[in-house]
C-alpha cells in the first residue's frame, strides 16, 4: 500500500478534446435492440458518447488538448521539462506515443517524454509521477497527457461494452510552485494483478501470454467482477486518503471519480456518505472515456468555482489491473479549463 | 425485511410483476437478470444489506430461491 504526500506542484490548466462524433446509445443502430438499450442508459447513465471516426487517433486528441492548453498559458513550447503520456490503448509499435508528441508539439530535445500504460487509474497516478518529477532540481512544468480510443478495442457486436466506452484526450499543465511551501498533496496507490483477466484485451478465453495467442483481440470486461472490486475498494480508498490529509470529508469540494457507470458512482457516493451534487458527472453526453474521463469531468462536469481560494479536489481512478488510486490536489482559482471537440486532424510527423 | 418483502423487491429490480417469479425461477427464464440486471441486483444487496457479493458470490446465484437463501445464511433477513 502507498500513501504518500507530496510537496504540492500548481495546476496550471486543463485542457480535453473530445472528436467530433457523437453515437446516440439509444440510435436504432446499436447494438442490443431498444428496450434493452433504455435498460442500459436508465442505468448506466450513458446517452451519448463520442467515438473517433477515420483517421483520427489517440495521438490526435491528445495534440489538440495539449496545444490548446500551450496557447491559453502562453507557454512556450521550450519552456516544458517533462511530457508524460498516460493511455492504455496508444500503439506506437516500439516508438512512444510520447515521443511522436513531443516531435508533434515542437517540444525541446531537453524534454524528457515517457509513457505510462495505465487505464482508469491513470490519472492520480500521472498527478503523483509530475508531482514527484517537480520535486527535482531542473524540472519545473511538466505536461500530463492522458487519452484513450478505447470504442476502437471494443466488440461492436457486444452491448455490454459497445455501449459504454467513448473516446477523448486531455492535457494538464504541471508548474513547481515556489510559494507551495509545506502544501502538499496526498495520493493512495494500489494494485492487485490478480483482477487482470476481468478487464483486458484479449481474445476469448483471457489475456494474451505469449506471442502465440491466436483469435481477434477485443475489450473483455467481466462487469460483475468490476461492480465488485469498485465498490470493496473505493470506500477505503477515499477514507484513506481523507486520513492521511487529515481533512475532512466536508472540506473536500469535489470528489471526482473515474467515470465508469452511474451504478458505481451512485453506490460510492452512498457508501461514501458523499452527496450527489459533489460527485459531478460527464457519463450522459461522454460515456466512460477510461482514465481520461476524471479530467473530462473537471472541465465539463460543471464545477462551481470561487475567486477566493482553490478548490479542493479528490480524484480517484479505478480499473483495468486492477489498479485504483485516489490524488487529493488543489484546484487554483486561475487555472486554466477549456473543453475543445476536435477540429482539424494534422499530418503526424 | 422479510423475505417476502426481499421478493417483492427483487421482481422490481429484475422489472418483472412479483406474481411471475418464484423461488424456483431460474435466472435463464428473466431476459432481464443478464449482466445488467447483475449488477443491479448486487447494487440492492448492498445498499439494503450493506454486503457486497463476491464475482464468485453474484454468479452463484441461479434462481430467485439462490438469491434469498444467500440473505438468509447470512441472517440479514427478518
Amino acid at each position: 500500500m502507498a500513501i504518500v504526500g507530496s510537496i504540492a506542484p500548481r495546476i496550471r490548466g486543463i485542457v480535453t478534446c473530445v472528436p467530433p462524433t457523437i453515437v446516440d446509445n439509444l440510435a436504432p443502430d446499436q447494438p442490443g435492440g431498444p428496450e434493452a438499450n433504455e435498460r442500459f442508459v436508465a442505468a448506466t447513465g450513458i446517452r451519448r458518447r463520442h467515438v473517433v471516426a477515420g483517421d483520427e487517433s489517440l495521438l490526435d486528441l491528445c495534440a489538440a488538448a495539449a496545444s490548446t492548453l500551450l496557447a491559453s498559458l502562453g507557454w512556450a513550447p521550450g519552456t516544458i521539462d517533462a511530457l508524460v503520456l498516460i493511455s492504455e490503448t496508444s500503439s506506437g509499435r516500439m516508438v512512444p506515443h510520447s515521443c511522436l508528441l513531443q516531435s508533434r508539439l515542437g517540444l525541446p530535445n531537453s524534454c524528457a517524454a515517457f509513457d505510462v500504460g495505465l487505464a482508469c487509474s491513470g490519472y492520480p497516478y500521472a498527478l503523483w509521477i509530475a508531482s514527484s518529477l517537480i520535486r527535482a532540481p531542473g524540472i519545473r512544468r511538466v505536461l500530463l497527457v492522458h487519452g484513450d480510443t478505447t470504442s476502437r478495442l471494443v466488440d461492436p457486436d457486444d452491448p455490454s461494452t459497445s455501449l459504454l466506452f467513448g473516446d477523448a484526450g486531455s492535457a494538464t499543465a504541471l508548474e513547481w510552485d515556489p510559494a507551495a511551501g509545506d502544501r502538499t498533496w496526498h495520493f493512495s496507490l494500489h494494485t492487485d494483478g490478480s483482477g487482470a483477466p476481468h478487464l483486458c484485451v484479449a481474445p476469448a478465453g483471457g489475456p494474451r501470454t505469449d506471442a502465440a495467442g491466436a483469435g481477434v483481440e477485443r475489450l473483455r470486461m467481466n462487469g460483475t467482477a468490476i461492480f465488485s472490486f469498485a465498490l470493496t475498494r473505493l470506500p477505503p480508498l477515499i477514507e484513506e486518503t481523507l486520513k492521511a490529509a487529515a481533512v475532512d470529508r466536508s472540506e473536500v469540494d469535489y470528489f471526482v471519480l473515474h467515470q465508469s457507470n452511474q451504478l458505481v458512482l451512485r453506490e460510492i457516493a452512498r457508501k461514501c456518505g458523499i452527496p450527489g451534487d459533489r460527485m459531478p458527472t460527464t457519463l450522459a453526453d461522454f460515456g466512460n472515456t477510461s482514465g481520461t474521463s476524471i479530467p473530462l469531468t473537471v472541465t465539463m462536469g460543471g464545477l462551481a468555482r470561487t475567486r477566493k481560494r482553490p478548490l479542493k479536489i479528490l480524484l480517484a481512478g479505478y480499473g483495468a489491473g486492477y489498479s485504483w488510486g485516489s490524488a487529493l490536489v488543489d484546484l487554483e482559482p486561475d487555472a486554466v479549463l477549456e473543453h475543445l471537440t476536435l477540429q482539424h486532424v494534422s499530418t503526424p510527423p | 425485511m422479510t423475505e417476502d418483502e426481499a421478493l417483492i423487491q427483487i421482481a422490481d429490480i429484475l422489472q418483472v410483476p412479483p406474481d411471475e417469479i418464484s423461488r424456483s425461477t431460474a435466472r435463464d427464464a428473466v431476459p432481464s437478470w443478464d449482466s445488467l440486471g447483475t449488477l443491479l441486483l448486487i447494487a440492492w444487496v448492498d445498499t439494503n444489506f450493506g454486503v457486497v457479493l463476491t464475482v464468485d458470490e453474484a454468479h452463484a446465484l441461479q434462481t430467485i430461491g439462490d438469491i434469498l437463501r444467500f440473505l438468509r445464511e447470512r441472517k440479514l433477513l427478518d
